[in-house]
């Protein structure tokens, strides 16, 4: 058990020394001078020249890479150029509101997913089976900006219910608090998480649905159940205990390759709901070629999407024990 | 009975009475707050900059010594008085007395030199260090300045303006403050100070009560970030902001048509051309081609229908409100005279690529694209090429650009000569965007660069600008027109530079 966890993390180190490797290349490759984006079009070469000895831009690449990942390793990121303060407190000062909208578009997917995959399967091809697949057949195919522009357009402007943009408090906030007894705040916060987590979160509702359903299915067909049913349990005991427990296992896969693509998505759903999240960031720092702060987000999300595949497989060891007595992955 | 009607009569207006006045209390007591909507969030406060997200924010709490007013003429700011010494060696510049920092500090002359010595110094890495490179002071008293060159030579003319972006700093609290701290919590002396930011939604600062020209009568402004088009059009509908900017022409008609939102507009000091290379082959030598070219291209559908009439076509590189301007009919469209240029010019069918920008510039795709196919019919063929901003920019600036393509340049300092400096003198190496030596041009801008005389400079500058027309230099220029959609209720004007500045007498 702790042997596969160590090999786990093991692997998750060189898999990160990879991606460093990468972050650096590409954005050092890519076209573009972050010196001609601070300086004005009127700058002159000597100007360009001595920008770029202050910033250490003059020395090889290979030095600038091992420089960095010496640094990077004591999480040194590096100052922003654009930003001129350390590049992993500009990050760090965005992450929560990307992980607010990452996680309550997640809760709120699994949470309309997981039930309405289960009907369509125990109702297959029935109405209800028909009308939530048009439905996730809807959520799949909406850009996603489009949908959030049109929720604005409707609970916004049109209704007035919630508000057009801004993260307002922010749940953490909220929750805070709510446990002190001030709901105002807590609901204010949810008012403003309400539309950009629908947002994001229909398209990925969609892909847990169709999942969810074709598993469950999978397991229904499946002897154990039979002798389940026959043993007189009821049908819904059978689904939730026994059906359920085995579909949800690749499911929670889905669910954790997905998590990557949520918060990539984020980055169009923040655009759209001006959610001050880390999207905005990394735009920004693209357009600016800000190095040290498009290799300090990228690396970091790098790691965090790491750190959840982690805490994937120890809720995999607890829902099936075979991979804890078997001890592999 | 009759006593007691009177009595509830009484009581009523007494009722009434109160709840109006502690209405009116309450509207009074409430601080008046200008929301701006803004497109970008700046990545730093820092003075210098040439980030129009920082000047935007950055123009209301730092200041100049001399400022330029929404029509782009200088005007006194830190500094009342200003004249050149010395047999045109030197600006003297005679502060304003009485002005304080936000954290109570004097303005002295003090802080003029080390402002430029701050902005000077390589490792603060401000943007717009060349215009002070090359430049240093002399104190007279406590309230008077010399600036001059290190070399003993003139100073520049157009110093004054030039400088607008060189912004005050406070020498005492400045010097001990490190650079991510001020990139963070600007100081200075303007209308409105610094007060919170919260990252990626809101700048938000408040009145400068002690402020030298009158106390601000807007008691806070917030910048929010709303990075898209589309929702921040909503949030100024829904009244969530009160001033947007860079609105597109599709987007106009729904303002307009809402009776609690107006549109204003200012013609910029941007000016957009088309700039060929007259240095390498089939442009070098070849006015013929260049002609073909300027009658090809149609600057008013442009104008009209592209950009929605939010843009004017020139003949000039030199935007109408700097100084200098000179009045000239663009070149006019006419494709059968283009393809007789075309047959004179000796082109015989080589492909040559047009480099356009992306999202950089206002509709530059389909500006960029119509040209396209104004090009090909005429016989030419052409290829157009797309670039992000930061590929685009690098090309354009290590001289790799194609032999056709579309640049903005703004005169910031409102005066004609930094355009016509920057893009067709033979002595700026800052890029190519024009010509360079054109046969004459150079001595007048030589002139109009050293001549301390108005009349003498505006005469040289419009001689100029008559000589480029006539060599083709610039084949289809145009001006846009700086684009705000504002509530109703809003007292502000537009600027000519594009920055949202907001003055002590803006209301709402």
């Amino acid at each position: 058990m702790i042997h596969f966890f160590l090999r786990r993390i093991f692997y998750s180190i060189i898999t990160l020394l990879f991606l460093s490797v990468i972050v650096f290349s590409l954005i050092h490759l890519a076209p573009g001078d972050p010196v001609r984006m601070i300086l004005p079009q009127e700058a002159t070469e000597e100007d360009v020249l001595e920008m770029r000895k202050v910033l250490g831009l003059d020395k090889p690449i290979f030095l600038q890479y091992f420089n960095w990942l010496g640094k990077a390793i004591l999480f040194d990121f590096g100052e922003s150029i654009q930003g001129k303060r350390s590049a992993a407190t500009l990050f760090l000062a965005r992450l929560p509101a990307t992980l607010e909208l990452t996680l309550g578009a997640l809760i709120l997917s699994v949470s309309v997913a997981l039930p309405l995959g289960i009907i369509a399967a125990i109702r297959r091809g029935t109405y209800w089976d028909f009308i939530i697949s048009f439905f996730s057949l809807f959520g799949l195919s909406t850009p996603r900006f489009w949908l959030g522009i049109i929720l604005i357009l409707i609970f916004s402007l049109g209704l007035g219910w919630l508000p057009s943009f801004g993260r307002g408090p922010g749940i953490f906030y909220g929750f805070i608090q709510l446990v002190q007894g001030n709901f105002v705040t807590f609901y204010e916060a949810l008012k403003h998480l309400a539309l950009p987590s629908v947002a994001l979160a229909t398209f990925f509702a969609a892909i847990f649905v169709k999942h969810t359903r074709a598993n469950v299915l999978e397991e229904v067909s499946k002897l154990y159940v039979k002798t389940a049913r026959q043993k007189g349990i009821g049908e819904t005991r059978v689904i939730i205990f026994h059906v359920l427990r085995n579909a949800l296992i690749p499911i929670v896969t889905v669910i954790a390759l997905n998590v990557g693509l949520v918060m990539g998505g984020a980055v169009v759903t923040e655009i759209v709901f001006s959610w001050p999240g880390v999207g905005q960031l990394l735009i920004n720092a693209l357009f600016a070629r800000d190095y040290p702060l498009i290799q300090a987000s990228l690396f970091m999300v790098g790691l965090l999407i790491i750190i959840i595949f982690i805490l994937m497989d120890i809720i995999y060891v607890a829902l099936d024990p075979r991979i804890r007595t078997k001890g592999v992955g | 009975m009759k006593g007691q009607t009177i009595r509830k009569l009484f009581f009523s207006i007494l009722c009434v009475i109160s709840v109006i006045s502690l209405s009116s209390m309450e509207a009074f007591s409430q601080p008046k707050t200008l929301i701006v909507g803004s497109g970008m969030e700046p990545l730093d406060l820092l003075p210098a900059s040439s980030s129009i997200a920082t000047m935007d924010r950055t123009y209301n709490i730092y200041e100049p010594l001399v400022w330029l007013n929404t029509d782009a003429k200088p005007v006194p700011s830190l500094a009342t008085k200003w004249e050149v010494t010395d047999g045109n060696k030197k600006w003297r510049f005679h502060l304003r007395k009485g002005v304080l920092f936000h954290n109570g500090e004097k303005f002295t002359a003090e802080d003029v030199a080390f402002t430029i010595d701050f902005t000077k110094n390589p490792e603060n890495k401000l943007a717009r260090r060349g215009r002070v490179v090359g430049y240093t002071y002399k104190i007279v008293d406590e309230y008077t300045i010399d600036v001059f060159r290190e070399d003993g030579k003139p100073v520049d003319p157009i110093l004054p303006a030039f400088w607008l972006p060189i912004q005050m700093l406070s020498k005492s609290t400045v010097a001990k403050t490190p650079l991510s701290k001020l990139s963070r919590e600007p100081i200075g002396t303007g209308p409105f100070q610094f007060v919170e930011w919260k990252d990626g939604e809101q700048i938000t600062l408040k009145a400068n009560d002690k402020y030298w020209g009158g106390k601000p009568k807007l008691d806070r402004v917030v910048f929010k970030t709303i990075p898209e088009m589309a929702t921040r059009v909503i949030a100024l509908r829904a009244g969530n902001v009160d001033l947007i900017s860079d609105i597109p022409p599709e987007e106009i008609k729904s303002i307009e048509a809402d009776p609690n939102l107006k549109i204003l507009t200012k013609p910029s000091l941007a000016n957009l051309h088309l700039t060929l290379r007259t240095d390498i082959p089939p442009f070098k030598d070849n006015i013929n081609f260049r002609k073909a070219i300027a009658h090809a291209v149609n600057v008013e559908e442009i104008c009209k229908n592209i950009l929605g009439g939010y843009a004017t076509p020139v003949a000039s590189i030199v935007p109408p409100l700097a100084f200098g301007y000179k009045d000239i009919k663009p070149y006019k469209y006419d494709p059968k005279l283009a393809k007789e240029y075309l047959k004179k010019s000796g082109y015989k069918g080589e492909e040559i690529n047009i480099q356009s920008t992306v999202g950089r510039y206002y509709k530059d795709i389909e500006i960029n694209t119509a040209i396209d196919s104004w090009l090909k019919a005429i016989g030419m063929k052409t290829n157009l090429k797309m670039y992000d901003s930061p590929t685009w920019i690098n090309l354009f600036n290590t001289k790799k650009i194609d032999p056709i393509c579309l640049i903005l340049w703004t005169a910031r300092s409102g005066d004609g000569v930094e355009n016509l400096f920057n893009a067709v003198h033979s002595s700026s190496d800052s890029c190519f965007h024009g010509p360079k030596g054109v046969p004459g041009v150079d001595e007048l801008i030589d002139i109009a660069r050293s001549n301390f005389d108005p009349k003498v400079r505006k005469e040289a500058i419009e001689k100029a600008q008559a000589i480029l027309y006539d060599y083709v230099a610039f084949p289809m220029t145009y001006v846009p027109s700086n684009v705000y959609g504002v509530r109703k209720n809003i007292k502000w004007s537009p600027r000519a530079d594009a920055t949202i500045c907001i003055s002590p007498e803006d209301d709402k």
